[in-house]
């Protein structure tokens, strides 16, 4: 599913928007601990998270993450959006919950994040 | 000590890690990650790498009050080590079980804390030798192989 499908499905804003907005992802990590999302990354995944630092967009970048939506109404910093920016990794922003986001994802058919998937 | 690196070091680069940094947390990794790009390495193999960098390089961040690190690459892998000046593991054997931490709170509402990090990093590679004194330090030696050296040592 591209982010373009995924971000009306959520009605979520698009806070950064750059060229990979195209690209089809195929699974999900949903998790506000990052050593997590390490333990379980998978390349091209999304990641869901209401967790608003910095470290998520390096996070992102190094482990080439498709990009990042922050859930349940969540307004990250410039100072977040200015690295994601700088360091091209999508933000989206919904005022759905984490809850609600996962089962949206999940009905239409997205995995799991898993190690090598 | 298992499945370590040999042979001669084709490229040696040493990075600074300084405690609490949260500003340039995450640069070494992101420098590790470009040169082993450079490198032509394998694509999984760097995707190994920087988990256990990340992982080691926050820790660094987060406990210690700076942390010398060395990235060594051989025909056969890469070496890592992580040599730090801070509070020390009084239990290494407590501090490698998946959930213990000993974050504070201001470290989880970063997204650290989740008592993941040395697991991450024993998983991810192919050896890992951590020594401690409390109160001085901490050291991680780790070691990741190429896939052919992987196949050789099996």
């Amino acid at each position: 599913m591209r982010l373009t499908e995924i971000m009306a499905l959520l009605n979520a804003d698009p806070l950064v928007l750059d060229d990979g907005m195209d690209r089809e992802i195929t699974s999900v990590h949903a998790s506000d601990l990052i050593s997590e999302v390490l333990a379980s990354c998978s390349r091209g995944a999304l990641w869901l998270t209401g967790l608003l630092d910095p470290q998520i967009v390096n996070t992102a970048e190094l482990f080439d993450l498709a990009g990042v939506v922050f859930v349940g109404n969540r307004k990250p910093s410039g100072g977040i959006i200015a690295l994601a920016r700088e360091e091209g990794i999508p933000i989206l922003a919904t005022k759905l919950t984490m809850f609600e986001t996962c089962g949206v994802l999940y009905g239409k058919g997205l995995l799991p994040g898993t190690r090598g998937r | 000590m298992a499945a370590s690196t040999h042979g001669p070091v084709l490229f040696r680069r040493s990075f600074k890690v300084v405690g609490s940094d949260f500003l340039n947390a995450g640069s070494v990794s992101k420098d590790i990650k470009k040169a082993l790009k450079q490198l032509n390495v394998d694509a999984e193999v760097i995707w190994r790498a920087l988990i256990v960098s990340y992982e080691a390089e926050m820790n660094a961040v987060l406990y210690a009050h700076e942390c010398d690190i060395t990235l060594e690459i051989s025909h056969s892998g890469i070496h890592l080590v992580f040599d730090d000046r801070g509070p020390g593991i009084p239990d290494i054997a407590l501090a490698m079980t998946e959930g213990f931490s000993t974050a504070t709170r201001e470290m989880r509402e970063r997204g650290f804390g989740a008592g993941l990090g040395l697991p991450n990093i024993k998983k991810t590679s192919d050896s890992l030798e951590v020594t401690s004194t409390v109160g001085k330090g901490t050291r991680l030696d780790i070691h990741i192989l190429f896939p052919q050296a992987q196949s050789k040592a099996a």
